[in-house]
């Protein structure tokens, strides 16, 4: 009866764009409002990162030596808290309140870049906050998602919340770069509504997002998540398979840094444009990801995901070709769809492998092994390029890449009938 | 969800979204009307009158967010100075051929490096020197001009690294990057892609000059290298010497000094005949390529708070003996040039 009355409620004052939204991709209000939550996080954040070196540098003077060691501890740190974070999620069935903790804790990190006052403690400090809430609230949200919507349209459902999502990532510099044309150098008039957007974005997922509430099925509902069950995920071996192919070829797929410093390099992209590469990027992200999750839902969430992965390929080929002149501008949509074909599609993908009561934690576990794998990745491309030249590290790693990827179409082929 | 979470979220985001609005509004409008400081002037003759006596040419800081070309009277420079509408980071002159970096307003600050003549007008433009201003130097002759840089995209350890642009100031051709010049270290060649240059200094013959260099890592050493221009090549002479700069009477330089991670710098000089240095009372964090006076006295900026988004700066006045204690020497400015 109050479940009755509550979707009772749910419908009535379900905000107007949600219900449109819902109609046109048939993914319900969760998955929109979560959307939403992370365009107006990403924007925050997004605005924050596009201008925080350049702060670092006029405002407080630090060299390019520190900003390496703030990058590192930006990039790095996020995670260390995911496991956690998918664990307690799924033990509670709190995956809104632990995903909400996760936003929260980033807009407080806006709010101490304020109260900091340009001290490079508490900007270090804000920012390693920032990235604990994104490692807290990663695997909670695409958890909710997933379980908010039937299995045939989890691609859909992805497409639609990495579509917002990107749009965040899309806006936010833009939007950075408004406003310090319009009073240049003046830091705040960025930082302060960066805070703003966060909070918003959190109101949206405390205030119009619920819980998920596990359906009493009779036996399978009294089994609780524990460490035992969780670590057992990995003993399912269609969610394994996945599992090892991700990580195998995150290992081996170089970071969208490396990509864009490879560009540069071959057509001597100005300084000036390069903050734009990776909004170049985002632009083609968004507008393929609603379609590449559609695509998944049709033909097989695997199947798109592999296709993604071969498109990275073509990202290297544009890479090592020594004249490639503007064809090199292909990077941009390569990248682009790759990431829509990739992201969201492997969520998707994983979900359908996951029981409800441990899809956090399978979520979770999937996205520390593919972020490890990163970070390994780019010491390693680091190193090659270090030792030798851009070029080897390019192609040391694309040679692996290709190996990694006929694996994977090996691994995934028994199961891409799905 | 119930209608009262609906209202309460719809009020928050009204709340912010006119909170934040009105900030913006309310800094951008505030912002724009600048400061204009009592004592500066826009009276031609008195830039002439100034020009025509031993003067300080730098950047005028009163309105930290659109820095400005400046000059004002060695002699008295508190008194009286002349803020050109040229927008400019760092400035530098010698030899009759001035150098500014940061010549045009920017979206995140200002680009651009141009050259100008005694009479503060444009000349040469140099358009492949593309970056954010970090220091600008000309020789004594005015035949060579030097600016670093930082930019973006080259590295891939750090967002940032620095570049070292040289320029031949008599006819405006770019001389490439210090980075394309041969390192000997000990006599053996000593190379690495990561290789980086920054604050160049010249000696008066016209061709040696010194610079540092690092290698690009977190925490690694930097080295004073002195170099020739013509031979294009340079040689390591010691470790942990940063943005020297030449005594005028060639026989020390002036630097900061790493004296602890991550870049706590102190002013030190080092003498060139031993190699040896002394750390000078100024107890500060210096972050700066200090200018000198005279063959006693040097010239650095400074920001005037230690920590916070205060932008003000002032140039700051220390006796190489001592002997004195560190004073202001002229406030809201920075990028002392010392013109005779």
């Amino acid at each position: 009866m109050y479940g009755l009355i509550r979707q009772g409620l749910v419908g009535v004052s379900q905000p107007t764009v949600a219900r449109r939204w819902s109609a046109w991709t048939g993914v319900g209000r969760t998955v929109i409002c979560l959307g939403i939550t992370s365009l107006l996080t990403d924007i925050s954040s997004e605005m924050v990162s596009a201008v925080l070196p350049l702060f670092l540098l006029y405002q407080l003077q630090v060299s390019a030596l520190q900003l390496g060691i703030i990058d590192g501890l930006y990039q790095g740190c996020s995670g260390l808290v995911r496991l956690g974070s998918g664990f307690v999620a799924d033990r509670w069935s709190r995956q809104k309140d632990v995903a909400a903790a996760g936003y929260g804790l980033s807009a407080a990190s806006r709010l101490g870049l304020i109260v900091s006052n340009g001290a490079l403690g508490g900007i270090g400090a804000s920012v390693l906050v920032d990235r604990i809430g994104k490692g807290i609230r990663t695997a909670p949200r695409d958890a909710l998602i997933s379980l908010s919507v039937p299995k045939d349209t989890l691609g859909t459902a992805f497409g639609v919340h990495r579509f917002l999502d990107t749009g965040g990532a899309f806006l936010g510099p833009l939007l950075a770069f408004a406003l310090l044309t319009l009073s240049p150098r003046s830091f705040d008039i960025v930082i302060v509504p960066s805070f703003s957007f966060a909070l918003i974005g959190l109101g949206v997922i405390v205030l119009l997002v619920d819980n998920h509430r596990v359906p009493a099925v009779p036996g399978a509902a009294s089994v609780t998540p524990s460490l035992r069950e969780c670590a057992r995920l990995l003993f399912l071996p269609r969610f394994r398979a996945l599992v090892v192919a991700a990580g195998l070829l995150a290992l081996f797929t170089a970071s969208d840094a490396f990509v864009y410093i490879g560009l540069q390099r071959r057509a001597s992209v100005a300084l000036t444009v390069f903050p734009l590469l990776y909004v170049g990027t985002a632009l083609f992200y968004l507008i393929l990801a609603l379609p590449a999750g559609q695509l998944a839902d049709r033909f097989g969430r695997r199947r798109v995901f592999l296709i993604g992965q071969t498109l990275f390929l073509g990202v290297y080929v544009l890479l090592v070709l020594q004249d490639a002149g503007w064809w090199s501008a292909l990077v941009l949509p390569l990248l682009g769809a790759y990431y829509a074909c990739t992201d969201g599609v492997l969520m998707a993908a994983a979900s359908m492998e996951l029981d409800e009561q441990f899809r956090t934690s399978g979520l979770a576990l999937l996205t520390t092994v593919t972020s490890l794998a990163a970070l390994v990745s780019s010491v390693l491309v680091g190193a090659i390029w270090t030792a030798s030249s851009m070029d080897v590290a390019f192609r040391c790693v694309a040679v692996a890449f290709v190996i990694v990827l006929g694996y994977g179409y090996w691994s995934l082929r028994q199961v891409v009938s799905e | 969800m119930t209608r009262a979470r609906v209202f309460l979220f719809v009020v928050l985001s009204g709340l912010c979204i006119v909170a934040t609005t009105g900030y913006v509004v309310f800094t951008i409008g505030t912002r724009q009307a600048a400061p204009v400081r009592a004592a500066a002037t826009t009276d031609p003759d008195v830039l002439q009158t100034i020009l025509d006596e031993p003067h300080l040419m730098f950047v005028d800081t009163s309105d930290p967010t659109h820095t400005r070309l400046a000059i004002a009277p060695l002699d008295a420079p508190n008194t009286n100075r002349f803020v050109t509408l040229r927008a400019c980071d760092r400035v530098y002159f010698a030899g009759g051929h001035g150098l500014c970096s940061g010549a045009e307003e920017h979206y995140y600050g200002n680009r651009g490096v141009i050259d100008f003549d005694i009479h503060l007008q444009p000349g040469h433009s140099f358009t492949d020197a593309d970056g954010l201003s970090s220091r600008a130097r000309v020789s004594p002759d005015g035949h060579y001009g030097s600016v670093t840089l930082f930019v973006a995209g080259d590295s891939y350890g750090a967002p940032f690294s620095t570049r070292d642009h040289l320029f031949d100031l008599t006819t405006g051709d770019d001389r490439g990057t210090l980075e394309e010049f041969k390192v000997y270290k000990d006599n053996v060649p000593f190379e690495s892609p990561s290789f980086n240059f920054w604050g160049t200094t010249f000696a008066r013959d016209g061709n040696t000059f010194y610079a540092t260099l690092g290698d690009g890592s977190v925490g690694a050493t930097t080295y004073l290298v002195v170099g020739d221009i013509v031979r294009r090549e340079m040689r390591v002479l010691r470790t942990n010497v940063e943005c020297p700069s030449l005594s005028p009477d060639e026989t020390r330089i002036a630097f900061k000094k790493r004296i602890a991670d991550p870049d706590e710098w102190r002013l030190a000089v080092l003498d060139l005949s031993t190699l040896q240095d002394t750390l000078l009372n100024e107890t500060r964090r210096l972050d700066d390529q200090v200018e000198w006076l005279d063959d006693e006295h040097v010239l650095y900026g400074m920001p005037r708070a230690a920590t916070g988004t205060d932008l003000a700066t002032d140039v700051w006045e220390a006796s190489v003996r001592g002997d004195e204690p560190p004073r202001v020497y002229l406030t809201d400015a920075a990028s002392p040039a010392v013109v005779h």
